[in-house]
């Protein structure tokens, strides 16, 4: 991070709630330009983060600087970072124009300068036609577009997205991550956007940090956290993953119930480890061959039209998910009940940490 | 019945039917209680006054008469206009309007303070301000006066601490009559702002701070557009029944700071009164109230218009 420029950087950062630790000392960077994304369950402490860059609240101990300068103590009125609210938070009585220019008019910027930015920023969100509508006249979706316009408006140094997209229905969430991640590039405003939906984080985001029980789990780009996870929330919580606790057999890894041994990627750290597998990295055969893979028997087959999620009851082990294409000649005959075999791809398996 | 064709309109009908039926003792009431007693009131205010109280029917506008012009001693003289009853008038709407004011700067920080605390003790606290209006007005305003009266226990306690010399004199002053309104019509300011306040999504102030408002711009450009019905709701509840009040002008204002209800409530009482003048000038109250009422709701349905 050093040869970069730093948007955001925090430093021990806690933030306590009566006897409650919310934030548990995080300390990480966030680069200029950057679209960085706090991705956890609900109560993992990314909101309190947002709202702790934001000045809502007030932190317990640590420090948070933006661009080096610390702001740990600012109001939110003295910090230059704007804040897309989950449910838009756009003032009723307020036309559409007037809710962009608010934050300009605050600033002390001229009625001619704040009008042109206002119609700039209106022409972005494809809102131009509606600058004179209150907000319960518009969509859910332009709404959404005018919270985004009113943040963006006075030239913020960090842009917060509180999960801005959840109050959305799939299509429209769908375009409008494209749509988000356009603006970011062509603004150059550093994003960091809060959610729960890491198919959302994985699709937008440079870098993902994942969140639970107030702690960062891990960092890094979108394939790192989906191909390498660090331990078993992170394999769990980004997509779905087969977490196996295996022992050394040989050059590889096996269960305890089964002689089936497969090699594995990451660092042991002893005899007995976890593996994750993801389901779309496991193949089936038909019938039982027990130096192939692990026997078992299908217990569900989910038809999801791009693919189908069969789940296997392994003899003597864990039930496994294995998602196989649609096309696939054994997802298109297999039914309940009937024997398979289930065989993990080359570099499938990454041992948890 | 001629079966399935016709069961729509029979529905709607019975619908149209049942419900007339059922709003039926809502208009009986409004009839009895409201439309019947102005019409007496209108009727009386256009009839000429017999000296002992009540009305000789027959039609005379002596009663608006004696409240606009003056005509002399004895009637005789050329018509000037009378400024005693207009005088009194807009003595009223100048009382009504500060009781507005003072209770709007108390109500609002109280609404406020009420509508953010854990809901859990919002009850409490509104029961808390509810709890003196248990007592009988009358009781409450007379307390009132024993309390600020020279030798009462607000000038005692002053003289006691060394705060003044010598007692002040509150009662019977303009503002005794002012403490005594805003005292009686308090709670029908906090009670609808609090009930605006409660619903107002608090996100927006963080939103408004957020885009660098000061906590000043916060609360004039955000907070108060924002729980404006509750505000105007609150403001016609207390200059309305203020402008007509005649406990709080009788009992703490004596006879130099007269109000429109006292003038009124003379009218009527014992034999000396003269009704329809008092109807009259009950009617011209009536007038300027619905006026009033009108130019807020005519704001109102601008701004629900361009809403819209």
């Amino acid at each position: 991070m050093s040869d970069v420029a730093k948007a955001l950087s925090f430093d021990q950062v806690v933030k306590d709630y009566g006897a409650t630790r919310a934030l548990h000392g995080l300390s990480f960077d966030i680069g200029e330009r950057e679209f960085f994304t706090l991705l956890g369950p609900s109560g993992c402490g990314k909101t309190t983060l947002l709202r702790l860059i934001a000045g809502f609240e007030s932190l317990t101990s640590g420090r948070i600087a933006l661009q080096g300068e610390d702001v740990s103590t600012l109001a939110p009125a003295e910090r230059p970072v704007n804040t897309v609210f989950q449910h838009y938070a756009l003032f009723p009585h307020l036309s559409v124009h007037d809710n962009v220019g608010f934050g300009l008019k605050m600033l002390g910027w001229d009625d001619a300068r704040s009008k042109r930015r206002v119609d700039d920023m209106l022409a972005m969100v494809k809102l131009s036609d509606f600058a004179d509508r209150r907000p319960a006249q518009l969509s859910g979706g332009q709404q959404q577009r005018v919270a985004l316009a009113r943040a963006m408006a006075p030239e913020p140094r960090v842009l917060l997205l509180d999960e801005p997209l959840s109050a959305l229905d799939l299509k429209l969430r769908q375009a409008m991550r494209s749509e988000l991640k356009q603006l970011q590039q062509a603004s150059g405003i550093t994003f960091v956007f809060v959610t729960h939906d890491q198919e959302e984080a994985l699709a937008m985001s440079d870098r993902i940090a994942v969140m639970a029980e107030g702690r960062v789990q891990q960092i890094g780009t979108p394939r790192e956290i989906y191909d390498e996870p660090v331990n078993a929330f992170v394999a769990d919580f980004i997509g779905q993953s087969n977490v196996l606790d295996v022992v050394r057999a040989g050059d590889g890894w096996s269960l305890l119930t089964s002689d089936y041994v497969l090699q594995a990627q990451g660092r042991p750290t002893g005899d007995a480890v976890r593996l994750s597998i993801r389901p779309e990295q496991l193949s089936l055969t038909v019938g039982h061959q027990t130096s192939d893979g692990w026997c078992g028997q299908v217990r569900h087959v989910s038809y999801l039209g791009s693919g189908s999620d069969i789940a296997v009851d392994i003899e003597h082990g864990p039930v496994l998910q294995v998602r196989l294409p649609a096309q696939d000649a054994v997802a298109v005959t297999v039914q309940p009940g009937d024997p398979v075999t289930v065989s993990a791809n080359p570099g499938a398996a990454r041992v948890l940490g | 019945m001629a079966g399935g064709v016709t069961s729509s309109g029979v529905v709607g009908d019975s619908f149209a039917a049942v419900r007339t039926r059922l709003l039926a003792p809502s208009w009986l009431v409004l009839l009895f209680f409201m439309f019947a007693p102005m019409v007496v009131m209108l009727i009386y205010s256009f009839l000429t006054k017999e000296f002992r109280g009540g009305v000789i029917w027959s039609f005379s506008l002596g009663a608006y008469d004696q409240f606009f012009l003056d005509r002399g001693l004895f009637g005789d003289e050329p018509p000037k206009i009378e400024w005693t009853y207009i005088t009194i008038f807009l003595r009223s709407i100048w009382q009504a309007l500060a009781a507005t004011v003072l209770c709007l700067l108390i109500g609002f920080p109280t609404a406020y303070f009420i509508a953010t605390r854990p809901v859990s003790q919002r009850t409490a606290w509104l029961f808390l301000i509810t709890v003196p209006y248990w007592v009988n007005l009358l009781i409450r305003t007379v307390s009132m006066k024993f309390l600020i009266r020279d030798n009462g226990p607000l000038n005692e306690a002053l003289l006691a601490i060394g705060l003044i010399d010598s007692p002040l004199a509150l009662i019977n002053t303009d503002f005794a009559v002012q403490l005594g309104l805003f005292y009686s019509y308090l709670p029908f300011m906090v009670l609808p702002l609090y009930a605006s306040i409660e619903r107002y999504d608090f996100t927006l102030s963080e939103a408004a701070a957020d885009l660098y408002a000061s906590r000043r711009a916060v609360l004039f450009r955000v907070v108060v557009p924002s729980v404006k019905p509750g505000l105007v709701a609150g403001c016609i509840l207390v200059f309305v029944p203020s402008l007509g009040a005649f406990l709080a002008p009788d009992l703490l204002g004596g006879a130099k700071n007269f109000m429109i209800g006292s003038l009124i409530e003379e009218q009527f009482k014992g034999n000396a009164g003269n009704w329809p003048f008092g109807a009259a000038v009950s009617m011209i109250l009536l007038t300027i109230v619905m006026l009033v009422l009108l130019v807020m709701a005519r704001s109102r349905t601008r701004d629900v218009g361009s809403a819209a």
